[in-house]
């Protein structure tokens, strides 16, 4: 009964703090904010301050993480909408795909062994841009730390939401198809949240990135490892 | 009433096809690991695409869902307080990796199905 209550509340705050972090992202405008970053650090503070760990915030945290699970099922909505273009640009997609993969790889690769990174982290932030399930299977495979590949997707998932807008800009991408497959292959779901928020396009073909990104990188896992 | 009943249905059928992509996935799993729900978008696209599943019997809840996708991502986002002791002698130096690299990757994937794209279309001409 008292974890239920527990559950609630934290779901209730949940909802409140990012309710206000929604107004600040619009009313302040700051691109690498992100109302997802906000909420959770606001709610860190709160459980620092009133002795709270992240266990007991868990018992209702759960409850929502578990709708993560039918969310991605509907990025098929987008994408059934979108499919015409989306067939059209078959090769282009899994062309960026790729190259997405490549990178990740050798800057992974270069990053580490210049910052002195220790061997079994290394192999854990390889699959960092794959969506969480398949990275904890693709860091199983390589021998790294399940755990510490966890951190790394949502790290990066979070740098993704809050670059995208700037890496875009500069980057003068046009292509709403383009924007969205370099989205979902860098920052898989939590990415394409931002994908979404541009425009329907970009969000099918981030949902998709996503998808594809994962299968080949498990795919080259089991053939070069 | 009758919306309460529809958007009932709406969610108890994205649930039921998020469960059969489960299943498929414990399936196949010892040949190779597709998480259950990118599984479920398969087989929703499917669905849709060959007619069984009109897009209007689930519409109004999946665009609920993508709209505030972001909100069930903030969980696991806390989850940053605990799992951080993991890496704390080296965080600075994994989260400046991680940034780089995905601003990295982000852009040249960007890039380079940008360039095709334009490619494809100039071909086409």
């Amino acid at each position: 009964m008292i974890d239920m209550f527990t559950a609630l509340s934290f779901i209730l705050l949940t909802i409140i703090v990012f309710k206000f972090s929604l107004f600040i992202n619009d009313r302040f405008k700051i691109a690498f904010l992100n109302p997802i970053l906000i909420t959770a650090v606001i709610i860190i503070i709160i459980l620092k301050i009133f002795n709270f760990t992240y266990s007991d915030y868990y018992k209702g945290g759960r409850i929502l993480i578990s709708a993560l699970g039918p969310i991605v099922v509907v990025l098929a909505v987008p994408l059934y909408k979108n499919r015409h273009d989306l067939m059209k640009n078959f090769i282009p997609i899994i062309g960026g795909v790729i190259a997405s993969i490549i990178t990740t790889f050798v800057s992974i690769t270069v990053l580490c062994k210049l910052f002195g990174i220790d061997e079994i982290i290394f192999l854990s932030l390889l699959s960092k841009s794959v969506t969480t399930p398949m990275a904890v299977e693709t860091t199983k495979m390589l021998g790294g730390n399940e755990a510490v590949t966890i951190l790394a997707v949502i790290i990066t998932g979070l740098t993704g939401a809050a670059f995208a807008p700037v890496v875009i800009n500069r980057g003068k991408i046009k292509n709403n198809i383009a924007k969205g497959i370099g989205i979902g292959s860098a920052a898989h779901a939590l990415g394409t949240t931002k994908a979404i928020e541009m425009n329907e396009e970009a969000g099918a073909a981030s949902g998709l990135a996503m998808g594809v990104t994962g299968l080949l990188t498990i795919i080259a896992v089991i053939i070069f490892a | 009433m009758k919306k309460i009943f529809k958007i009932a249905v709406q969610i108890a059928i994205i649930y039921a096809i998020y469960w059969a992509g489960n299943l498929v996935s414990s399936l196949m799993s010892h040949i190779i690991v597709i998480p259950g729900n990118i599984i479920g978008m398969v087989i929703l696209l499917v669905l849709l695409t060959a007619n069984i599943l009109k897009l209007s019997m689930i519409e109004e809840t999946s665009s609920f869902m993508l709209k505030y996708m972001g909100f069930f991502f903030v969980p696991l986002s806390v989850g940053i307080m605990e799992s951080y002791k993991l890496i704390q002698g080296s965080i600075v130096q994994i989260i400046i990796i991680l940034i780089i690299s995905c601003i990295l990757v982000m852009y040249v994937s960007c890039k380079v199905t940008d360039v095709l794209i334009s490619y494809k279309e100039k071909s086409h001409d």
